[in-house]
This record gives structure tokens, sequence and C-alpha cells, in this order.
């Protein structure tokens, strides 16, 4: 790819994504209620507990009687981790699955999205209990590292050609297609991928992207709709 | 295109999503100071974002039920779902069909046995190297049992009560929960299963004591902080223990472990709750086996000898739960933790937190404050310590279906 080119591509994306990011955002809420129930916050009012006791995990600094303390999660961070949780490795292989990515199956090829995955259960961070570790409840970094190659492989796996979808030959939603026959981008086909709706707006922008970038790839729809899947589908596993 | 440019683009839109998800640009927003840093240079929308997000108080149930899905099936919702919610006309009443869908399912119970596999970091076999062999010893009936509570309803309260049904086995493939015979006979619920006291087994029964403290009643030690301050040259002691209700060099300068120790730190702090527990949990051995009368776990010094109770305590001192609270058995050691708020709230803590993504209570600090940890607790009690119900209640909060 020249460089020109690929800087319209990415210019592009982060139109696109820009407006992914921004979703439901936009349009009014008819259920917005002007005066919900706020989840209470207390600033930090006390050190914390028995002073210099033995630090036995070198964290001993912070403890304190958890509910006498008055301390919780900061509301930006509570938020934040409410829509944004880390899906757990488990739970991102059924998804997978259920969308048309078999991540269970056998000697899966090199490079695959079904390796990746399988190989990637360390440092996506699941349990090991006998030494007393449960799952982590966020990523790492290279956990994430892992998923974004892994959602590259998906979005081949899906598109493995100009006249195959794959995304409905799962259970989440049969028979759907990530893109309609122009090689627009299907509202039900990306919601299946997303778990939510996109909007009016980001569909079109995503139809507009993958034209913009076929162009500036001699026409290679193919690959154009893979970067569009591959970008729309990390910014949204990738959120933690 | 080469795999690398591909993940360049993919950062830069990455980087775009990120300021964009919150408040929404729009077509009124100008160019600020680009004097001003980088944040200047963003729209106001944008560059506010984080303070606009906090104010923000939309419903968005599509959100919530991709949460909820993720949490209670272990899978986003299905297209055929989301479209019921997207074109309902009262989308209120069907996301909460959806969420009484979700936890009648079997999924339900294979999710919330995960979840307390994670709390209690059990989960499998345990291999333990004794000196005849090997012996594996289950660590799947405690996380199965807090599941089964849940799963059937039952008060939940059972986990450290239950005489009996503590063994609990679960086939995913039939989703049914059935009774094992537990390999510890006298139960106490999860307080004397096998697996636990494998786990969790160390010298003198510390780790054990601690797991209690930790996982079900979410507090690191010390637990006990309400006792006079007393100045040592370590610092304060303010535990309700007398400090000489413990082992240690000032009741007995040949004490094998100083417990009263106070020259640099309060050993006495954490120890004075922990004293008076452990020797309850100290017959069980390193398989998580219990032998009557047989002390079985070891004291940290030269040689490794089996303790004795004078290590832990003087003569005479009584085992206890916490300080006025005296528990000569584990069953009475159970029956207090069960009437202990701190349990209560412990376990509406961490189930909120699971819905929310917040992490753990213990080892985040994600903890919740005192007024809203008793309205969640006040719904513990209005379901008669159903958590099933406790957590349908949370799923349909007004909290949570809002971003």
């Amino acid at each position: 790819m020249k460089s020109k080119s690929g800087f319209f591509v990415r210019l592009g994306l982060v139109t696109l994504l820009g407006l992914v990011g921004c979703q439901n955002q936009s349009e009014p809420d008819p259920n917005q209620v002007t005066n919900p129930p706020v989840d209470p916050v207390v600033p930090p009012t006390s050190p914390g507990g028995a002073m210099k006791s033995f630090d036995h995990d070198d964290i001993l600094g912070n403890i304190g009687d958890v509910f006498s303390d008055g301390r919780q999660v900061l509301p930006a961070d509570g938020q934040r981790m409410h829509v944004c949780g880390k899906i757990t490795y488990d739970t991102l292989g059924r998804i997978l699955t259920t969308r048309g990515i078999a991540t269970g199956i056998a000697s899966p090829p090199a490079d695959s999205a079904a390796r990746l995955y399988q190989t990637g259960a360390n440092i996506m961070g699941v349990a090991n209990y006998p030494a007393r570790v449960a799952e982590a409840d966020r990523n790492s970094t290279g956990g994430l590292t892992r998923l974004f190659d892994m959602f590259l492989a998906v979005a081949d796996e899906l598109l493995p050609s100009a006249a195959i979808d794959r995304l409905g030959s799962g259970t989440a939603c049969p028979g759907t297609t990530l893109f309609d026959a122009s090689n627009n981008c299907n509202a039900d086909g990306f919601a299946c991928l997303l778990g939510v709706p996109v909007s009016t707006v980001q569909l079109a922008e995503c139809s507009a992207s993958v034209k913009r970038i076929a162009s500036l790839t001699s026409n290679d729809i193919l690959r154009a709709k893979r970067m569009a899947v591959a970008t729309i589908a990390s910014s949204n596993f990738l959120c933690d | 295109m080469t795999v690398s440019s591909i993940k360049k683009n993919i950062v830069l839109g990455l980087l775009a999503v990120l300021p964009a998800c919150s408040g929404g640009a729009t077509s009124t927003d100008t160019q600020a100071d680009p004097t001003g840093g980088f944040r200047a240079t963003l729209p106001p929308s944008v560059a506010d974002s984080d303070k606009l997000a906090l104010q923000d108080t939309k419903i968005d149930y599509m959100l919530a039920l991709r949460s909820a899905a993720l949490k209670l099936t272990g899978n986003y919702p299905t297209l055929a779902e989301i479209k019921q919610l997207q074109n309902a006309t009262d989308q209120t009443a069907v996301y909460s069909q959806l969420i009484d869908n979700y936890i009648n399912r079997p999924t339900f119970n294979q999710q919330i046995l995960q979840f307390w596999r994670d709390t209690f970091k059990m989960g499998g076999m345990l291999p333990v190297t004794t000196p005849t062999g090997t012996v594996n010893v289950n660590l799947e009936f405690a996380p199965t049992y807090a599941a089964y509570l849940i799963a059937k309803g039952e008060s939940f309260s059972k986990l450290v009560t239950s005489p009996s049904g503590t063994c609990q086995t679960y086939n995913p493939a039939t989703d049914t929960f059935a009774v094992a015979a537990c390999p510890n006979t006298s139960a106490v619920g999860i307080l004397t299963d096998q697996g636990v006291q494998a786990q969790f087994y160390s010298a003198m029964a510390f780790r054990r004591v601690r797991w209690f403290q930790e996982a079900l009643l979410c507090s690191r030690m010390p637990a006990e902080t309400n006792g006079p301050k007393v100045q040592y040259p370590g610092g304060v002691y303010n535990s309700p223990w007398d400090i000489k209700s413990i082992s240690g060099a000032i009741n007995d300068p040949k004490a094998l472990v100083d417990f009263q120790d106070a020259s640099s730190l309060i050993c006495a702090n954490c120890h004075s709750t922990m004293n008076h527990q452990a020797p309850l949990f100290a017959n069980f051995g390193p398989t998580g086996m219990y032998v009557a009368g047989m002390i079985q776990v070891k004291t940290p010094i030269a040689g490794d000898p089996f303790s004795k109770m004078i290590d832990w305590l003087p003569a005479g001192e009584p085992l206890a739960y916490r300080f006025g609270q005296p528990t000569p058995t584990v069953k009475e050691f159970g029956d207090a933790m069960a009437a202990d708020p701190a349990f209560k709230a412990c376990m509406a803590s961490r189930l909120w937190n699971w819905a929310m993504s917040r992490g753990d209570v213990v080892v985040d600090q994600a903890i919740l404050t005192p007024d809203f940890s008793a309205q969640l607790t006040q719904q513990i009690d209005a379901n008669n310590w159903n958590l099933k119900e406790f957590i349908r209640g949370v799923y349909k909060s007004a909290y949570f279906i809002r971003y």
C-alpha cells in the first residue's frame, strides 16, 4: 500500500470510528428522566484501618473497614466499567462461536482466530485456581494486544471471500450477513456482531467507509469490508 | 496492505473512538485555542466528555441488555433479542421479560457457578502431595454449593451454616445439581469443606481465617479496630482484645511465635482476632480432611512442629468469632458469621460489583458507601436471603440501566 492511500484509509477509519464510538448518544432518549437516583459517592475520609499493621501483601496501607470508610469506586471509573467491562475468556469464545467463528476446534490453523484464542488463554487472564488466582477482571496490555490480533483474523474468517459471509452460520443470528449485495453495511449483521444496534448514521458511515477504502485500494471491496469489520469489532471488544 | 498497516489504521481508529464515546460531538462544536495543549484543541463536547458523562442520566436498555446478557448468559444477546427490545413499544416491560428469561436459563446457573469459582478462587482439582502419594482434592464443591443456593432460591445464609447437602455437583449438560457425600462428614456450610480447607491450608490455619474474612466478609484483616488506642513503639494497638489474650513474649518469654511484638509493628492488631479463630480450623490437614482431636497445621519455626493451642492463645482463652462473641465450635462460628451484617453486605457488594463490571471488593477496593450498601442489604432482607431475587432486582435497577 502506498503511503498516500494509507493516509486516506486511516483518515476514513478515524471518521468511521469516531461515529461508531458515539453510538446511541446523538439520538434523543424517550425514556430519559430528569431526576434519577444517584449511585452515591463519598470521598475518602479516613486513612484506612489500624495504624502500622504488618503489611503482608505490600498493599495494606489502603485497608480499612469497607463499610465504614465511605469510599467506593469513582463515578467516572464506575461508568466506564459498566459499559466496558472485560469480557471473560469463556464468554468471548461463546460470542465468537455463535457468530460463525469456531474457537473450540482441534488443531486450528496458524494465525487463525481459533489458534489465537486457544493460545491466548493465559495472556487474556484466565483463572489459575490451584495458585488461588481468579480470572482477571481487567484486561492487561498483552491481553488487549491478543484481542487486537484476533479480530484481524476474525474479519478474514467472517468474510473468507467476496461471496461468503459467515456471520450467520452461528446460532446468534442465523442467515444474517454483515453486508448486503451492494456492499452496504447491514444493520442486523453489525448489531449481532456488537451486541447492540448501530444507529442509522453509523450504518451509513460504515457503508461509505467501505466504498472509500475500496476506491483507495484498487477497488478491493473484500479488503475494505474486512478492514471495516476488524476496526469496528476491535473498538467494541477492546473497550476495556 | 500489510498487517502492520492494518494495525496502524486500527490504532488511529481507536484513538478516535475514545474521546468520542462520551458526550457526543455536535455540529456546533468549535475549534478551541490550539495553543492550550492537546485537550484544548478538542471540541468542548469531546474535551469535557468525562464531565459530561457524569451528568448523563440516559437510560439505555440496549446497552443494559448487552451487559446483562454477558453476565447472566455468558454471551451477547442474540439478534432476535436485540430486535425484540429495539422494536418494543414498552422497552421497560420487554427488558424486564428478557432479564427474567436470562435468569431462568441453564446458562445462568453456569454463569453464577463461574462467578463463585472466581470469588472463592477455587475450581477443578487440587493435587496435594502427601507421604503416601498425591491426593486430588475437589475444589468444586464450595462454589457449586453457593451456585446451588442461588439457583434454587434457598437462603444464602446456609453457605456458612448448613449441616447437610453442602457438597453439590453440577452437570451443565443437563442443568442438574446433585448431592455428593462430603469427605468431611460433620458439615457447617462451606466452612468445613475439604476443598476450602486444602486450598487455604497454611501454617497455624491463618490463611483459612484470612480467606473467610476476605471472601465472605469482604474486608482485610484487621477485622476488629474498635478498641481503645494504645501507643506502642511500633504503632497503635486498637483491637478490642487485651493484647495479653494471645500468645507472645509478654505472657511467656519462651513463646514460639511472639504475636505480642510491638517493637516495629503491631502483630496483634490482626492476630488478636485471627488467633481466637484459627484453632477452630486447625484439625483440618493439608488435604483438607478433618482429624478429630488432632491438630494438623504446623507452627513455622525450626523443625516445623505441629501447632499446639498454646502457640495461639494462653491457657483458658476462649475461641471466638469476635471480641465478646465466643464460638467454641465451627457451628457457632458459622452461626455468628451468618448473623454478622458484614456477611450480608459482603454478598450484596460482590453481586453488585459483578453486575456493574467493577473489580473485587477486597483486591480492587471496589467498595460501596454505607448508605448504598444499606439499600442493597435491605433488598436481601426483603427477599429473605434469596439472592436469585436480589440479582434479578440488581439487573432491573435504575442504576443498572443507566449509561
